[in-house]
């Protein structure tokens, strides 16, 4: 009897625990499914080809596009990965694979800094660096202070990574003959790969929202992308003036600027993880 | 089976063989006297008996077999079933050989001029008891020396064979008439019963130096086969 | 000759830990030898000192002389990537490159280490490996699928012919079969047989009946005490090792009256 009794109550408890986590679950992904649906409803009206393809028009006119800003946004992304990708990958690489305590620890925590730093800093910080220096906004400063603000996410997540790479692998290699480097660069990243090109998506996904760090470096235009070192429109910042101004009109292509670029997130990161995740699985 | 067990299996074995030597001892010992004595119903005896020792015989087989199956016994466990096979395998035949000492016992009528014979077969008897005895000595205590003393003390049994059998062969003049009587032919196979039994015993002895040395014949156990084997026989 | 592996008064050492002290041995060319002896007791330390793999854990070092073909492996002028090349390892746990596929995978060392080879000396030394490994049969006809579609026995022969493809001297085998089932580690071990025709063969394993069955040579490692290093107790032929073994110790461990 006693026996039914504890068993009966143990149910309850774990039933009820159960319920909780579902709860909460839930409850987590209520914002996510809202935010999706409502720009979904909002922007989708605006969206057509015309607005991924024209300029904006001047106030007052209707129809135009963002054009600019969508390709203004691949630019600074392609900027930033390019800077950062090879730096934040190699940090990583060192961090795991030449483990000199001492420095390791010292880089792990810089990194974890650097990766607190709120982004409007890093942004004044750049704005500083370059666009005081040079004298004027440019796609550059805004590509280098988004390439500062992946950084340490694709370097701890390389790090990860790697050191996911069981040392089984590294020391099959080595004991192959196959010398060090070799063992790093073909064995142990090339089957991390997966997982840190996912890093390296999720990232990219993450600077693609950015907005504060591009209001003192990249700047905004109303044209087309005209060089590296000219200011360049951006979907975050093009999202954020047409929010503000006070037209019915430029707040629904601000909507429709929002889904544009939540997709292309969903797109990246999402779209990461099923390739690569299904590449990853299949190494363990 | 966990080894604990196997270690008592072991022990047990030891024990048995050891139980059964000391029936072989004594089989050996009646079957004698009874030849010298005439003695029918300790013949008799004798031959009874040699069931128990042909049932532990096929016991300690059984348990060498079993414990090496599934134990796989290495270094001295190794050589101590190896041994124990070994070694029973010769004190059966040894309880055989009484048998057929207590058979003859049964058969050999008294005859006149038999006295100088019957001497001999006391002396190899009692020399025969005791290479058995050092024999077994040698086993039960895991001592290579004594083992390897059984030779030496074999010998004078091989002597006393070879002159039973010469004085049976070429008789002297006095002898003629015992040597050519049925009576001969049972002193002969006799004698050659006891000469055999000891023989048993110093090839038991050689497996019990193995126990202790690891040599088989003063060499190490594990080495190439001579080249020359074939080529005894003339080919 | 060339398989000869000499060491004199080894010892290795993980920081303060000593790990192995003062083994001498001389390992026979074109022989299996077999390095028993209970967990922690260097054995696999040992074998991993002669391919220079114990100083790739931070503060593992070593003393004492490994003499391979008549130099010292650990003379300052001798590169470890090219000692280890010449003497292969095989792993506890089967460990093919999982994204390459079953050729690749025994192609890596050539292709990796510098060896260079056009595709059809290439495609020769996998199958010429794989033969020798005796797992051409079962996946000459799926070259291209990933080494990790194997089963656990087979993954282990592919690795086997991963180190054969290099054409080591000598190579060295740490608990090859105990993560496998046993008909597998039949497998391995008349592999094992069948190299030793070409190749000298050094493993250490847990399980003393497949030091008996597949070694000509023994070697028993203890550590006495808590805390000492391994050393070794004793070396000799295996069928006096497991039938006469010199040392009480010896005896005490393969006949299972240990501690």
């Amino acid at each position: 009897m006693k026996g039914d009794l504890n068993r009966s109550r143990r149910n309850l408890t774990s039933g009820f625990a159960y319920l909780l986590c579902l709860l909460s679950t839930a409850i987590a992904l209520i914002p996510l499914g809202l935010i999706l649906v409502y720009v979904i409803v909002q922007g989708a009206p605006a969206l057509n080809l015309d607005f991924l393809t024209q300029l904006p028009k001047p106030v007052g006119e209707t129809g135009g596009g963002m054009g600019n800003a969508i390709v203004g946004s691949l630019m600074l992304i392609g900027i930033a990965a390019a800077i950062g990708l090879p730096i934040g990958v190699l940090a990583g690489t060192y961090l795991a694979e030449f483990r000199s305590p001492r420095l390791s620890w010292t880089v792990r925590l810089l990194a974890d800094i650097l990766s607190g730093v709120p982004s409007i800093i890093i942004g004044v910080f750049v704005y500083t660096l370059l666009v005081l220096t040079m004298k004027r906004f440019s796609a550059l400063a805004g590509g280098v202070a988004l390439a500062v603000l992946m950084l340490p996410t694709v370097a701890r997540t390389t790090e990860e990574m790697l050191r996911m790479v069981p040392d089984t692998l590294r020391e099959a290699s080595l004991a192959l003959g196959i010398s060090r480097w070799r063992t790093i660069v073909s064995i142990v990243i090339k089957t991390a790969g997966g997982g840190i090109m996912t890093g390296i998506m999720l990232a990219l996904a993450r600077i693609a929202g950015e907005t504060a760090p591009l209001l003192f470096t990249a700047l905004n235009s109303r044209t087309w992308p005209t060089g590296l070192d000219k200011p360049v429109a951006s979907l975050p910042v093009q999202i954020y003036t047409y929010a503000i101004a006070p037209y019915a009109d430029w707040h629904q292509q601000a909507w429709a600027g929002s889904l544009v670029l939540v997709l292309m997130v969903l797109l990246l990161s999402v779209g990461s993880k099923l390739y690569f995740g299904r590449k990853m699985r299949s190494v363990r | 089976m966990t080894r604990q067990s196997f270690h008592e299996g072991l022990k047990q074995l030891n024990y048995e063989i050891l139980r059964m030597a000391s029936l072989v001892v004594e089989a050996v010992d009646l079957s004698t006297q009874a030849l010298l004595t005439g003695d029918r119903k300790l013949a008799n005896s004798v031959i009874a008996g040699d069931d128990d020792i042909n049932e532990l015989s096929l016991w300690i087989e059984g348990q060498c077999l079993a414990l090496q199956a599934r134990q796989q016994p290495v270094a001295k466990d190794l050589r101590l079933l190896h041994v124990c096979l070994l070694v029973s395998l010769h004190l059966e035949r040894i309880g055989d050989l009484a048998v057929n000492v207590a058979k003859i016992a049964k058969r050999m009528e008294r005859t006149e001029g038999a006295e100088p014979y019957l001497e001999l077969l006391r002396k190899m008897s009692a020399q025969a008891l005791e290479v058995l005895r050092q024999g077994i000595k040698a086993f039960a205590d895991r001592d290579a020396e004594v083992a390897n003393k059984l030779e030496e003390i074999d010998e004078p049994i091989d002597e006393m064979f070879k002159e039973i059998l010469g004085r049976l062969l070429h008789p002297s003049e006095e002898d003629q008439e015992v040597a050519s009587s049925e009576w001969a032919t049972h002193v002969a196979l006799a004698s050659r019963y006891i000469e055999r039994i000891a023989d048993q015993v110093v090839d038991m002895g050689g497996r019990v130096a193995f126990l202790v040395t690891g040599e088989l014949d003063g060499k190490y156990f594990d080495r190439p086969l001579a080249p020359d084997i074939k080529n005894q026989f003339g080919e | 000759m060339a398989g000869c592996i000499t060491t004199k008064n080894l010892s290795a050492t993980f920081g303060d830990i000593r790990a192995i002290e003062g083994i001498s041995i001389e390992i026979t060319a074109n022989k299996v030898t077999a390095l028993i002896g209970p967990s922690g007791c260097g054995k696999s330390t040992f074998l991993r000192c002669i391919n220079r793999m114990h100083e790739l854990v931070p503060g593992a070092r070593t003393s004492g002389e490994i003499i391979w073909d008549g130099r010292d492996i650990y003379a300052p002028e001798v590169d470890a990537t090219e000692v280890r090349r010449g003497i292969g390892m095989v792993f506890q746990r089967p460990n093919p490159f999982p994204l390459m596929s079953i050729a690749d995978n025994v192609s890596a060392g050539l292709r990796l280490a510098g060896m260079r080879k056009n595709k059809a000396g290439i495609d020769e030394a996998v199958e010429r490996s794989l033969k020798l490994a005796a797992l051409w049969d079962e996946v000459k006809n799926k070259l291209d699928k990933p080494g990790g579609s194997l089963s656990g026995g087979q993954q282990q022969r592919l690795c086997i012919a991963r180190a054969l493809a290099v054409e080591p001297d000598i190579i060295l085998m740490d608990e090859p079969c105990s993560a496998l089932d046993p008909a597998s580690t039949q497998k391995i071990e008349d592999t094992m047989d069948q190299l030793k025709d070409n190749y000298t063969i050094v493993i250490v394993t847990h399980n003393m009946q497949q030091a008996a069955r597949v070694s000509d040579f023994t070697g028993f490692l203890l550590t006495r005490e808590t805390g000492e290093p391994g050393r070794l107790i004793e070396y000799g032929p295996t069928s006096k090792i497991f039938t006469m073994p010199d040392h009480k110790e010896t005896e005490n461990y393969i006949t299972g009256r240990f501690g």
